[in-house]
């Protein structure tokens, strides 16, 4: 059964851009990266290779989980996806729990 | 028996018969029965009887006569400005008095005390002072250049009281009976006056009793002087001088300024700031005569002088001599109808004149005095650059024009100010996800982030929240702070440049009595590399080491809904332009603005005041607006806001049915339409002259106060600066 409002994702790939440890106004950390997915998936019966950047946040735990990373290393990420902004219809990914592949 | 007519302060528009001695004499105070209770008044006039019968009067409890009757001018003054503000007199009388006056309390002579160094003081070798006894060693090195009074010793650092008790016990600092007047006051005059100077001083000294002239002097061009050389004049022929400042951060540096060009004159000062015992007491040094010079903030204006040979406003332009509650006066425009009343000069000066003041001085009605160069032949005036931020990227708000003068500046070891008229680290938080504003639960404005404290805070109202942890309205954890306060400036910099000694000045910064004083002293001594600050920095200071001003964010004022917000912000940008470079280094003004072709900018990039004033009374002539229009607000607050609509409706209908020749306006919602709490509505009438509109306001006024207003408060404010 589909539980209803499901909103999952997990990637792996290389963890590029990894920003400096932040935090929210309220004392949150925040941490702002990037992950270079690299991959062959199946579409249409064939497989295809597939890449891409993926923007992605990680507040709290997980932001403290990405800031003990490297760029450079791959790493699986699971979260949800959210709009940037009100304004801006680019999606980014919302980490809830990151860790090393290696 | 004769009749006592006493001014008492009650929100009535009456004095009040009392039976009195003989003997009794207008402008003495009187402790007089008032209901239930006893209350403190002033005698207005005395009459031989009283339209009341005589079992309805009841006798004067006690002559409050340990100090002289207040003078009837200053009676004078104070009727014409409860006629003029249309505010009770008795509660402009008595609000006029320091409030150890304002009660029967015994006065006491007065303790004079003033601090000097002792025999062993003066042989104390400082260079070999224990250096952590930070505020003695300051106390004695003030000491030195001379005796102290409390309050200037206050100003050296908020532990002086301590510190000060310390040294006197040691024996290296003594009580001193304050120094009395000198026949023929001793003046350092050291500077030279430039022609242009002279020309000044020769102008009002000229001047056969009363006379307004208006200063007009750039930035540095050394008004100071001008004023020090009139009142020198004003002292030598035994008069009193009045001078009137603006803030009164300024004041006890004025005052030090002052007494060392003038050693041997008594001068007191009267601001807020001052205990009630020492105001009480400068303010009987100016009533004796004892006091030769009188300065202070607004209050001063009501100060009684019975020689009063010359009145000095400086910085004329400054709103904060408009009172803005009870007896809401312009100190400015008061002390010109003291200048008139006394048949004295008045000089007003400002390196950019209120429209209102240059109107009256192109008209005839003032005469302008200017001063076109700075003072030092070396000074010159900085130059000033716009950046268009539409090409620049900001960096939390700083372009990298400015970022790149700012590292020149520290690579020369030269002080630079930015300068954003606002402090917290951003007005607003937002979220982006969903759109959520952090909007103040009691007033139409925004609460305002203060980071270091983790704090929102409405700057309208003081009411105060934690940063909430995710967004009340969607969850989003991720809130952004939008545009930046001093505190993210502040941040940013020290961010950008990790070895720069940054100091922030503004509102939160200075808080602690003496904190500023002690910034200031920091700055003097070169401890500061880069200043952050709000308008507290562009205030009559002198930096020497200041070489560079940056401006961020000055264009909201341009498209404000307050017609002299304009006006306001270019007076701010001169003054705080003319920080750079105004000793021997040339200073640089870099303003980041979206609009760099506006007449504004163009004007202070110039330096060029008259053109401006010429672009913005021409604007104001074809609005009509002030100075064009004479102007009175009826302002209304109250918690519901239908019941604040109706009573200005009603005040509207009382004024149309007046039928004079006035202009009403409608009722319209304030600037801020709720404001902690309070719904707020207000209530325009104006008129090309000033006669009939006051002629509206004396039959207006009873109407008012005849209607109902219940849950409200009103306030008729007459030539208001706020809209």
């Amino acid at each position: 059964m589909i539980e209803p409002g499901c909103n999952r994702f997990a990637v792996d790939g290389e963890l590029a851009d990894l920003d400096g440890l932040r935090y929210t106004p309220a004392g949150l950390e925040r941490v702002a990266l990037k992950i270079r997915h690299d991959s062959t998936q199946r579409e249409a019966g064939m497989p295809r290779r597939v890449q891409c950047e993926i923007p992605a946040l990680a507040l709290g735990a997980a932001a403290k989980q990405a800031n003990a990373l490297r760029p450079g290393q791959r790493v699986r990420a699971e979260g949800f996806l959210a709009q940037r902004s009100l304004r801006s219809t680019q999606l980014v990914m919302h980490i809830e729990n990151i860790t090393t592949l290696e | 028996m004769p009749i006592a007519r006493v001014a008492l302060d009650v929100p009535l528009p009456t004095l009040f018969d009392y039976a009195a001695a003989d003997g009794i004499a207008a402008g003495q105070r009187v402790l007089v029965p008032f209901g239930r209770k006893q209350v403190v008044g002033v005698v207005m006039e005395c009459a031989a009887d009283s339209g009341l019968a005589a079992e309805r009067i009841r006798p004067v409890t006690q002559v409050l006569d340990e100090i002289p009757p207040l003078p009837a001018e200053l009676l004078a003054l104070l009727r014409f400005c409860s006629d003029y503000y249309h505010h009770p007199l008795g509660a402009t009388v008595l609000s006029a008095l320091p409030s150890r006056l304002r009660s029967a309390r015994r006065i006491k002579p007065g303790n004079a005390a003033q601090y000097a160094l002792s025999a062993s003081g003066r042989a104390l070798d400082l260079g070999r002072f224990p250096g952590r006894k930070v505020v003695q060693h300051r106390i004695l090195a003030a000491l030195q250049a001379g005796a102290l009074n409390p309050a200037q010793l206050r100003a050296l650092s908020p532990g002086a009281p301590a510190a000060l008790k310390a040294l006197l016990q040691a024996g290296w600092v003594e009580v001193c009976a304050a120094s009395h007047r000198a026949v023929s006051p001793a003046f350092d005059n050291a500077h030279t006056l430039n022609a242009e100077q002279q020309r000044a001083v020769d102008a009002v000294a000229r001047a056969n009793g009363y006379g307004c002239f208006l200063l007009h002097g750039v930035t540095g061009s050394g008004k100071t002087e001008v004023y020090v050389h009139l009142m020198h004049r004003a002292l030598q022929r035994g008069g009193q001088v009045l001078l009137l400042v603006p803030e009164i951060n300024l004041t006890p540096q004025l005052e030090n300024y002052f007494r060392s060009r003038f050693p041997d004159t008594a001068l007191a000062s009267l601001h807020s700031g001052l205990s009630d015992g020492e105001r009480a007491h400068n303010w009987l040094g100016a009533q004796t005569g004892r006091a030769r010079i009188v300065l202070g903030t607004r209050l001063v204006v009501f100060a009684p002088l019975p020689q009063l040979a010359l009145i000095v406003v400086d910085e004329e332009h400054d709103a904060s001599f408009k009172q803005q509650d009870g007896l809401r006066y312009s100190a400015r425009d008061a002390a010109v109808f003291r200048a008139n009343q006394r048949g004295v000069p008045i000089v007003l000066g400002s390196a950019t004149p209120s429209l209102e003041s240059y109107h009256n001085a192109q008209s005839g009605r003032y005469r302008l005095l200017q001063l076109t160069g700075r003072a030092l032949a070396a000074a010159k005036l900085p130059a000033v650059r716009c950046v268009n931020i539409a090409s620049e990227a900001l960096h939390h708000g700083i372009g990298g024009h400015l970022l790149a003068a700012l590292e020149q500046r520290l690579a020369r070891g030269e002080q630079s100010l930015l300068f954003i008229n606002r402090r917290g680290y951003a007005p607003v938080l937002m979220c982006s996800a969903c759109g959520w504003l952090s909007g103040c639960p009691n007033c139409d404005g925004k609460l305002v982030l203060h980071l270091q404290d983790r704090r929102l805070r409405c700057h309208h109202c003081g009411h105060q929240a934690r940063v909430p942890g995710a967004c009340p309205s969607c969850g989003d954890a991720d809130l952004k702070p939008v545009g930046s306060g001093t505190q993210r400036v502040e941040s940013a910099l020290r961010e950008r440049f990790p070895d720069a000694r940054i100091l922030r000045v503004d509102r939160d910064s200075t808080r602690n009595k003496g904190a500023w004083s002690a910034m200031r002293q920091q700055i003097h001594d070169a401890e500061v590399d880069i200043l952050v600050g709000t308008q507290m920095l562009s205030k009559g200071h002198d930096f020497p080491g200041l070489t560079l001003v940056g401006v961020l964010n000055p264009d909201s004022a341009l498209y404000s809904s307050d017609f002299r917000a304009s006006e306001e912000l270019f007076a701010q940008l001169a003054q705080v332009a003319g920080r750079a470079g105004r000793a021997d280094k040339p200073g640089e003004v870099l303003v980041q603005t979206a609009f760099p072709g506006h007449p504004l900018f163009r004007a202070l990039r110039d330096h060029d005041y008259a053109a401006w004033a010429k672009t913005l009374l021409a604007e104001r002539r074809s609005a009509g607006f002030p100075p064009f229009v004479h102007q009175a607000m009826l302002r209304a607050e109250g918690k519901r806001e239908a019941g604040v609509v109706a009573f200005l409706q009603q005040a509207r209908k009382a004024a149309t049915g007046l039928a004079l020749p006035v202009e009403v306006y409608g009722v319209v919602p304030a600037a801020m339409p709720r404001r902690a709490s309070h719904a707020r509505a207000q209530l325009l009438v104006q008129c090309e002259t000033r006669k009939p509109l006051q002629q509206f306001l004396r039959a207006w006024r009873p109407l008012l106060d005849a209607l109902p207003a219940n849950k409200l408060r009103w306030s008729l404010d007459i030539d208001p600066l706020e809209f």
